[in-house]
């Protein structure tokens, strides 16, 4: 076996075996060590894959063939194994693809355990306590005059109560929309759609600051984003959410977007009120922004990302940011995200199937091209 | 004696095209390609093909929907056939080439066998609307 053929498939994340007809190992990567205990030129010893394959070798199941099998006993747990059995594209024989269900479903359980805690635990208990301890502090000092002459101290405790009542709301919202939506999906976005949901997003914030966002699509055609819907929509949220808390004077916002080549740029600006670049800086680490305008009722507020994990979301779309400045003031944030499909899209699993459905049909309609050919 | 059909596949994966390709000439037609939705909507204005081969999720400005949609909404190009292949095949993704304007869908991986068989009842559906 070609050493860079090894190289290629040990880069697989899901197992992958080539067997003969009579189960002796041919061809098998790293994941696939991982499930079981293969020797290459030796009958491998997994009978329910085994019997699949006599099965296959008789014409007994149609391939691609999947069934689910347990895996190796680990920590007294056996792990539930999805596998494809179809014919190799490679010198006869029989390709299996092995996937770990309990693995993947363990971990979306662990993802959802841990956002259904912060929320629940942590996020709602501690958005009801910095209400709390806003009227407790009204009750205990009716008067104004009183309250504002508080000491230090007393001021102080009620501002990290309320940053920390903060950060953990954030981080709860956080969990929350991890749990709901993955950073990495391949959801088709038009344009126009993801400016109305950032709109609908950012509402709650600017009614309360008295703000607009104006919206100028230009002339041109736009194009499509392939992404996450949820994750975009919060990051460019980010950036709108820092722009209204730290511009130096209150002015409505303006969204610009415009396509050029593969690419489209969204440039969200203050109206020429420019933002102390300095602060910039600081808002590059994750969570430092405050909280949003409140959300509905028993929902967590703002999410408050932070430039930094904004940045990391665009990048992970295949996008870059950057921000216009002008006399050391930061004048707007340009994102820039590829339009379309990302190239490198291609499935493995997909291209391997696609080959053997080829290789399996062709030759049946060269045979059909023939019979129709006139004696 | 039948003219020679004009048939443009538009697709990123440049494997994909060669296995379209190479089974579409398996019959008699002109088989043109392109590897951007761009590239492939003026493609389909210069050549005017009697069918086009549309995969839908492509990098660049224009995705399979809408190159379709472009083709359905420009008059002399808006009957040409329309057959969309995708590696999705869920039930919002036909809708949504329903609401394009396709007139066919194709899941990947695809056999060439459902390749031919549905070219060339596009095809036909065309002759007998001219006929």
């Amino acid at each position: 076996m070609a050493a860079n053929l090894q190289v290629l498939v040990d880069s697989l994340d899901e197992g992958m075996l080539i067997v003969s007809p009579e189960g002796v190992v041919r061809l098998a990567n790293q994941a696939a060590r991982r499930f079981f205990t293969v020797v290459v030129g030796k009958r491998l010893a997994v009978e329910e894959l085994m019997v699949q394959v006599a099965a296959a070798v008789r014409g007994y199941i149609r391939l691609p063939f999947a069934f689910e099998i347990a895996g190796p006993e680990a920590g007294g747990e056996r792990d539930r194994l999805h596998l494809k059995l179809m014919e190799s594209p490679l010198g006869g024989g029989y390709l299996v693809i092995i996937r770990n269900i309990s693995e993947q479903a363990r971990y979306e359980h662990i993802i959802s355990n841990f956002a259904n805690l912060m929320t629940v635990e942590l996020g709602l208990p501690m958005a009801t306590f910095a209400n709390r301890l806003g009227r407790l502090l009204v009750d205990l000092v009716p008067d104004l005059a009183q309250r504002e002459a508080l000491g230090d101290d007393a001021r102080s405790i009620l501002q990290q109560g309320e940053s920390i009542a903060s950060r953990v709301t954030q981080l709860a919202a956080f969990a929350q929309l991890f749990a709901r939506s993955p950073i990495l999906a391949s959801e088709r976005i038009p344009v126009m759609e993801l400016v109305a949901a950032l709109a609908q997003r950012a509402r709650p914030l600017l009614e309360a600051r008295k703000l607009k966002l104006h919206f100028s699509p230009g002339m041109q055609e736009l194009p499509v984003i392939y992404g996450s819907r949820a994750w975009l929509v919060e990051a460019l949220y980010g950036y709108i959410e820092y722009m209204v808390k730290n511009c130096r004077l209150r002015s409505d916002l303006e969204l610009q977007i415009r396509p050029y080549g593969n690419f489209i740029s969204l440039q969200i600006r203050n109206h020429g009120r420019a933002l102390p670049k300095h602060s910039a800086s600081a808002a590059f680490k994750p969570f430092t922004q405050g909280l949003g305008a409140p959300g509905e009722a028993g929902e967590l507020a703002g999410l408050g990302l932070g430039l930094a994990l904004c940045k990391q979301v665009v990048e992970l779309h295949r996008g870059s940011m950057k921000f216009n400045d002008e006399d050391g003031d930061i004048t707007a944030f340009v994102l820039e995200l590829p339009a379309g499909a990302p190239a490198e899209s291609v499935n493995p699993e997909l291209g391997a199937e696609q080959a053997r459905r080829y290789a399996e049909d062709l030759t049946r309609l060269m045979q059909r091209k023939r019979q129709a050919k006139p004696q | 004696m039948s003219e020679r059909k004009v048939i443009l596949i538009i697709e990123d994966q440049s494997d994909i095209r060669k296995l379209i390709r190479m089974t579409l000439e398996l019959g008699d037609s002109e088989i043109h390609e392109a590897e951007n939705g761009e590239s492939g909507w003026h493609m389909v204005k210069a050549l005017r093909p009697d069918l086009v081969l549309l995969d839908v999720m492509m990098p660049g400005s224009l995705d399979g929907y809408q190159v379709c949609q472009k083709i359905r909404q420009e008059p002399g190009l808006c009957n040409i056939p329309v057959i969309l292949l995708t590696a999705r095949g869920q039930q919002a993704d036909f809708e949504m080439g329903r609401q394009a304007g396709a007139d066919a869908y194709l899941t990947k991986p695809f056999s060439p066998l459902e390749l031919i068989d549905t070219v060339d009842s596009q095809l036909a559906r065309t002759v007998g609307a001219h006929a």
